[in-house]
């Protein structure tokens, strides 16, 4: 006959026997000792129907609070043992990690750059051959370089939130690798070559055609005298080398805030004019930004898209092979950087 | 932005103009042509037809027998479903063969029967024609008034006549890229394009709507004589401190509300605009011919007959002609009567003064309102509009008048019995001034590297509209036309390009520069950071790139602490929260991933990690400032490396040096760390075990498989295996270093000079020392390093590792090989034998004993 003394003696058995138990497998033992089908628990628990209803009200809530103890008790116990376990086995594990050892291993697996790596030290190497230097800029850009100091206005869109990433540490992540042209101007003398290439950001949800990473390359040249003819002497340079044969262009009106007059510049590519790269004359203003004067100063400026370049040239089928980290992929580049200078 | 090249020939003689040729002239000088579309032209078989007779048929109660004249006397039976059919009426047939179209198809018109009764042809609606998307009935040409455009008159109809003839035939439409269309208000309608074709092509314009532009005389002029019946009460006003720099309107009585003539609602359809009726298509028409934005109000439901131009107050509502309901702030600009808000200025009407079949009582608005107030107000509601997008674009004032006089223009030619009401409202506080440029023709060819004359360049200049005077002899004074002057027109520069833009960059030849010879500095840690990757890539790691941010509860679940990592104001989920403080986290992700299909894996990133304190160590670098002048955020460069060769501990173990029985990967990863390392100096990596407690020690790592990479004194890092709890799905052990690539690169900037190879071979011995299992290896070697009294040695290493019978339990017996030599003679053998024995006592003073 179950009684108030019986749930209390079997509360108090189970959980002296849970505090002994030490391994998982006591664990089980005990829960199909007590609420397992033929359970302490479940027994007396059958027993309930038996009872008068007065009884069984409060004797079945007392039980079945004693089984709901019961069941979070043996989930502990068995965290705790498995945290123990895991602890013992790690240390288990341990490694004499100031032994020195030498791991004569070669050829792993075919491995591979990043197409965009690949791509942006080849072109590197094309402009230092060109004499330009190799510049570099953070991709967490203050408002100043990323877009004052480019002639865009406080008031132009790509300074909202919806186009471009703001940082509670009050600076933007960067949306053109053109910030590193007013980063130039201002420590560079002049005249002076320089190209810069890297990451860029803008407010966007990932999917499989866009991304809110992509990876670019600007490059400048500050000298006296310089017109848009010499801009399309280092384009077409620039275009020569990288497709080894002399290439067809065209330069069309385009506006960007920092050029003055500004391009998109379009290569005739399987029959059609394919937008590439913008360019203009460097924007009398930028050079007044970065603290020269535009009477005795000129410039070119001009921004490739490397992601667009270098699915192009591997004829990457989607841009999110670029980001998606798939060794699968990454493998079936160039092993072995472009040829240096 | 849609062009539609019949509505450009009101303006310009295109007739030897191909539309390639057009497309090219517009991409290569003015602005990007994203498309060209020809509309069909279903119009070629449809004639003009008199309906002589029409009869119910006995089997159908929709259905109708109807006879109609085609020219030449003959005359065709046609089934008719359409109710507006009646005897007298012009209408458009088109007969067996032709084609017409269908849900966007053309399909030919066959003679068949049909509810038992032979039709012949068919009688066709406006869609089927492909004239708009009218299909409430057939076309009835008697109502449509006007002929192919707004000039020619009215046809004559006669049946048998080609519909085309009558009403021009197929369109051709070029759309322009919009984005390059940002810095040019003027270049938003057909007039603006006209007028840029005209000065690329040398010819004429056929009309020249410049004088419409109130800032001359001309135009002045042309707004004054603007005068009808009466005196008009309506009067327009503009609050104090309202960013509207013009607000003019006009009274129109006597207006007719009617469907609009088919010219015009074939254009707006052909440009993608909607048709509604003719006050409403005619003021949407003006904006696409001029650019100018304006609105037509049903002056009798406005309260009162002032309009003012103000700033909402907090919390106003506005009702639109969309039927939505907006909540409006002081940031919005609004026009108003005296009972409320019935516009939100520069964007779009509202709907109790807009327009109902039955108006007939006008008052038109066309103003000038500020760019950045109508975008941040569009942005803010989310109504972008035709108008708002004009606005947004910087308009002059002084285009305000061309709304008005071209509307007018036009509405007392399609309805001569409309009157306006003198005299035109006009509000314009503050004129702004005529601007000049003065350039050179030598500042223009020595920019655009051409020879160009004075003559070609003035010639340019004044066929955009500039007026160009000469001034010095050398100087040309050049006044910038009012549309062009807002914001885009300002600097010598700028007519530079609009020079070279007409005169055809493809007429600049590209030439070398000279330049001065100098060495280019390049930034070092960029090379560095290829020499790093080219070196692992050899070794077998893959490079992947990750993204610069990182999941706030995937670093935090994997130990990090990410409140203190600088986060987006404005992520686009949960994956760009914070701006990554380690490449750890991404790289997980990347493991999980590509375990789904891989059986090992050797991979790394080259990436940034940003965070707001300095790491003072970098200020000491030499070669920071390279790239970091000015700096926002401290940028770390780092390597994270992964190795995981899904292969037994024990299997690997054996092929290292010396053997291990555990923690193979981990050695592996240490090993090419090790050669990376060697990248910058030859001195040893350090790996110190890194434990719970420990401050770089996160929750990810394996609590006796994780160590703290130490060079030349220099913490770059570390290598930690993964507890396996760390991952969800993978189950393989796998191996994680990161390190600082600028503190690698510069962890050793002592000059070396480089010695002379040794003369005399060096000597060695072997010892095997017992000591406890889990006493570090380092700690032997130093033991030597430090009681050694011999300057003698040059260099220890350890051979193997063995624990096991018949060694005590927890201990391990280790055999070291130590190298000896000297410079000026091979050693003796008796020295080496009495350094083995000094080697042997140090270890039987230590707590180690020999095996």
């Amino acid at each position: 006959m179950l009684t108030e003394s019986i749930i209390e003696h079997l509360k108090q058995e189970a959980e002296q026997e849970i505090k002994n138990a030490t391994s998982l497998s006591e664990i089980e033992r005990l829960r199909v000792a007590y609420n397992g089908k033929k359970g302490k628990l479940t027994a007396w628990l059958k027993e309930l129907g038996g009872l008068d209803v007065e009884a069984r009200k409060v004797l079945g809530a007392k039980l079945n609070l004693v089984k709901e103890e019961i069941t979070s008790n043996l989930e502990n116990k068995t965290l705790n043992i498995q945290k123990a376990e895991s602890s013992a086995r790690y240390q288990l594990e341990k490694i004499d990690v100031t032994l020195p050892v030498k791991a004569p291993v070669c050829g792993l697996e075919p491995a591979g750059l990043h197409p965009v790596t690949v791509l942006q030290k080849e072109l590197e190497n094309i402009f230092a051959n060109l004499g330009f230097t190799i510049a570099d800029g953070p991709e967490v850009e203050s408002d100043y370089y990323c877009f004052q100091a480019l002639n865009i206005p406080s008031t132009h869109p790509a300074r909202d939130m919806q186009d471009t990433f703001f940082t509670t540490s009050e600076h933007v992540m960067r949306t053109q690798t053109s910030a590193v042209q007013a980063r130039s101007l201002e420590k560079m003398s002049p005249p002076f070559r320089i190209v810069a290439a890297g990451r860029c950001f803008r407010c966007e949800r990932v999917d499989a055609f866009h991304s809110h990473t992509f990876y670019q390359m600007e490059g400048m040249m500050v000298d006296k005298n310089i017109t848009v003819g010499h801009l399309l002497y280092f384009m077409k340079t620039l275009l020569r080398e990288i497709f080894g044969v002399e290439q067809k262009v065209r330069l069309r009106p385009g506006y960007f805030p920092f050029v003055e007059p500004g391009f998109e510049l379009d290569i005739w590519y399987a029959n059609r004019w394919v937008e590439l790269l913008p360019c203009g004359l460097v924007h009398p203003q930028v050079l007044r930004y970065g603290g020269l004067d535009p009477q005795e100063w000129q410039g070119f400026a001009f921004g490739l898209g490397l992601s667009r370049l270098a699915m192009s040239r591997y004829k990457i089928p989607a841009l999110r092979f670029l980001d998606d980290g798939d060794v699968r992929f990454i493998k079936q580049f160039p092993r072995i950087l472009p040829k240096g200078n | 932005m849609k062009l539609s090249r019949n509505w450009l020939e009101d303006y310009i003689d295109l007739s030897s103009v191909s539309n390639a040729e057009l497309e090219n002239w517009i991409t290569t000088r003015i602005a990007e042509v994203d498309s060209l579309e020809t509309l069909q032209e279903p119009m070629e078989d449809a004639i003009v037809a008199l309906v002589k007779d029409v009869q119910a048929l006995a089997h159908s109660k929709k259905l109708f027998k109807v006879l109609v004249e085609i020219g030449s006397g003959k005359e065709a039976q046609v089934v008719c479903g359409a109710t507006n059919c009646r005897v007298g009426m012009f209408t458009a047939y088109v007969p067996p063969q032709g084609k017409i179209l269908v849900g966007g198809k053309l399909v030919e018109i066959t003679e068949r029967e049909v509810a038992g009764v032979l039709s012949c042809g068919v009688l066709v609606a406006e869609d089927e024609l492909g004239l708009t998307n009218e299909h409430s009935g057939i076309l009835d040409l008697s109502l449509v008034a006007g002929g192919r455009n707004l000039e020619a008159p009215a046809p004559v109809l006669k049946p048998g006549d080609k519909l085309k003839d009558i009403y021009g035939g197929a369109d051709v439409i070029f759309e322009i890229d919009n984005k390059s269309l940002t810095h040019r208000p003027d270049l938003w309608c057909h007039f603006g394009f006209a007028r840029e074709i005209a000065a690329i092509l040398h010819k004429p314009l056929k009309k020249n709507i410049n004088k419409y532009l109130d800032d001359s005389p001309e135009g002045q002029l042309a707004i004054k004589q603007l005068v009808g019946a009466g005196v008009s009460e309506y009067q327009v006003q503009i609050a104090s401190a309202t960013p509207c720099s013009r607000f003019m309107a006009v009274e129109i009585i006597k207006a007719k509300n009617e469907i609009s003539p088919l010219w015009l609602r074939r254009r707006l359809q052909a440009i993608g605009a909607g048709v509604r009726t003719i006050l409403v298509d005619l003021s949407n028409y003006v904006m696409h011919d001029v650019g100018q934005p304006n609105h037509a109000y049903d002056a009798d439901r406005l309260v009162g007959k002032k309009l003012t131009a103000r700033m909402a107050t907090v919390g106003e509502i506005f009702k639109a002609l969309d039927g939505a309901s907006y909540e409006l702030s002081p940031e919005d600009m609004v026009i108003a009567d005296e009972q409320g808000i019935v516009g939100l200025a520069g964007i779009m009407g509202g709907e109790r003064s807009s327009i109902y079949e039955t108006t007939n009582h006008l008052f038109l608005e066309s103003a000038c309102f500020d760019a950045v107030t109508v975008r941040l107000s569009a942005k803010r509601h989310g109504i972008r509009t035709d108008a708002s997008n004009r606005f947004e674009k910087s308009r002059s004032p002084f285009a305000a008048a061309l709304a008005i006089l071209r509307f007018v223009e036009i509405f007392l030619k399609l309805q001569p019995e409309a009157q306006i009401v003198s005299r035109v409202c006009d509000e314009f506080p503050n004129k702004p001034e005529r601007k000049r440029i003065e350039v050179s023709g030598n500042y223009v060819r020595s920019r655009l590297g051409v020879e160009i004359s004075d003559e070609t360049i003035e010639q340019i200049l004044t066929g955009l509209s500039f007026k160009v005077t000469r001034g010095s002899a050398a100087e040309l004074s050049v006044e910038i036309p009012c549309e062009r002057a807002t914001k885009d027109i300002s600097i010598a520069d700028d007519l530079v390009e609009e020079v070279g833009r007409i005169y055809g960059y493809e007429n600049i030849q590209e030439a070398a520069p000279q330049i001065l010879p100098q060495p280019a500095e390049s930034v070092k840690i960029k090379e560095f950071e290829y020499l790093v990757g080219s070196t692992l890539v050899a070794r077998g790691f893959s490079e992947i790139y990750n993204y610069s941010f990182m999941s706030g509860s995937l670093a935090q679940k994997l130990g990090y602490d990410v409140r203190a990592a600088i986060k987006l104001k404005n992520a686009v989920d949960e994956t760009t929260a914070h701006l990554r403080t380690s490449l750890i986290p991404n790289m997980f992700s990347a493991v999980e991933q590509n375990y789904k299909h891989e059986q090992e894996l050797y991979i790394f990133e080259i990436g940034r990690t940003y965070e707001k304190d300095f790491d003072l160590r970098h200020l000491q670098l030499k070669f920071r400032d390279q790239y970091q002048t000015f700096p926002t955020t401290f940028e770390r460069r780092l390597v994270c490396l992964v190795y995981s060769s899904g292969r037994d501990e024990k299997e690997l173990g054996c092929l290292l040096k010396p053997a291990v029985a555990q923690g193979a990967d981990f050695y592996a990863l240490a090993a090419t760390v090790q050669n990376l390392v060697w990248l910058s100096t030859e001195k040893p990596v350090c790996l110190e075990p890194l434990a719970q407690g420990d401050s770089a020690y996160v929750a990810w790592m394996h609590p006796y498989r994780s160590a703290r990479v130490v060079v030349n004194g220099v913490d770059l890092g570390f290598i930690a295996e993964a507890r396996i709890e760390a991952f969800e799905d993978v189950r393989e052990r796998v191996v994680f270093a990161e390190l600082d690539l600028e503190l690698l690169m510069e962890v050793d900037v002592t000059q070396k000079m480089t010695k002379a190879l040794p003369k005399f071979p060096d000597s060695f011995f072997e010892l095997a020392v017992i000591m406890p299992e889990h006493e570090p290896y380092r700690n032997l070697e130093q033991l030597f390093w430090q009681k050694a009294q011999t300057k003698l040695l040059r260099r220890i290493e350890p051979l193997s590792v063995y624990t096991g019978q018949p060694l005590a339990d927890g201990t391990k017996s280790v055999a070291v090989k130590f190298y000896f030599g000297s410079d000026d003679r091979t050693l003796a053998r008796e020295e080496i034998e009495e350094l083995q024995s000094s080697f042997m006592n140090v270890v039987k003073a230590s707590q180690y004993s020999l095996r």
